[in-house]
């Protein structure tokens, strides 16, 4: 089965298109519940990263999905956004005391805890996200 | 799609996915509540960090009025996103 690409409007509304997507892709691969539930989370935190802190963006945000070697390749491409590398974002407190818990930050570390790799590159005005994870459950 | 309602016993159901698309409809909820309550989870698919902010941010209203937060009957899947973000050892989580 070959690599899969959409392109999506630029707007937090749109998550639950992108949780179709995902979820299309990995079903078609027999990919179950766990793995499912994980590529979704991570797809949503880095498509919502990108429309909330990268500035500038022309428009769409495309997403690419890709099995390789057993693990689940996503790719997103943020278009005309300055650059904004998400692993350069400090580490997330997990012992930090409710009264010092802010949103900020929860969604790269579960991103970081979930994928077995994540790397940014900005090159031609473009931000590129590439993630890697287990399908496994 | 997110649901959310009170039922007579003053119980709350989410049930659904809770992403970044719903919370509003979440906080409309979550965040008028003005005395101790309990959500039941057992109906909720799936949750991101927004809903995870949302809940959190009930909870710290609820504490400032002397209130409580039981969240009880997760699934699997949404009690591991609250474990690895260290809120399973701050929340009531039954």
């Amino acid at each position: 089965m070959h690599r899969s690409e959409r392109r999506f409007r630029r707007d937090i509304a749109v998550i639950p298109e992108i949780h179709e997507f995902v979820s299309q892709f990995l079903a078609a691969r027999g990919v179950g519940p766990g793995g499912l539930h994980g590529a979704a989370l991570v797809t949503e935190e880095l498509f919502t990263n990108q429309v909330r802190h990268a500035e500038g963006g022309l428009g769409d945000i495309t997403i690419s999905l890709d099995v390789e070697g057993g693990e689940l390749v996503l790719r997103l491409v943020d278009f005309g956004v300055a650059p904004w590398d998400l692993t350069q974002s400090p580490e997330f407190r997990t012992a930090a005391p409710i009264g010092e818990r802010r949103a900020g930050g929860m969604g790269i570390h579960l991103v970081r805890c979930l994928a077995r790799a994540l790397e940014y590159d900005h090159r031609d005005g473009n931000s590129h996200i590439t993630v890697r994870l287990s399908l496994e459950s | 799609m997110f649901e959310i309602n009170r039922d007579a016993e003053g119980i709350v159901h989410l049930s659904g996915r809770l992403d970044a698309s719903q919370v509003e409809e979440a906080k409309a909820i979550l965040w008028d509540l003005k005395e101790s309550t309990t959500l039941d989870l057992s109906g909720l698919d799936y949750i991101s960090s927004a809903g995870i902010g949302v809940i959190v941010e009930s909870y710290k209203r609820l504490n400032a009025g002397g209130h409580s937060l039981r969240l009880t009957r997760m699934t699997r899947a949404v009690k591991n996103v609250f474990t690895l973000t260290g809120l399973d050892r701050i929340l009531t989580i039954e």
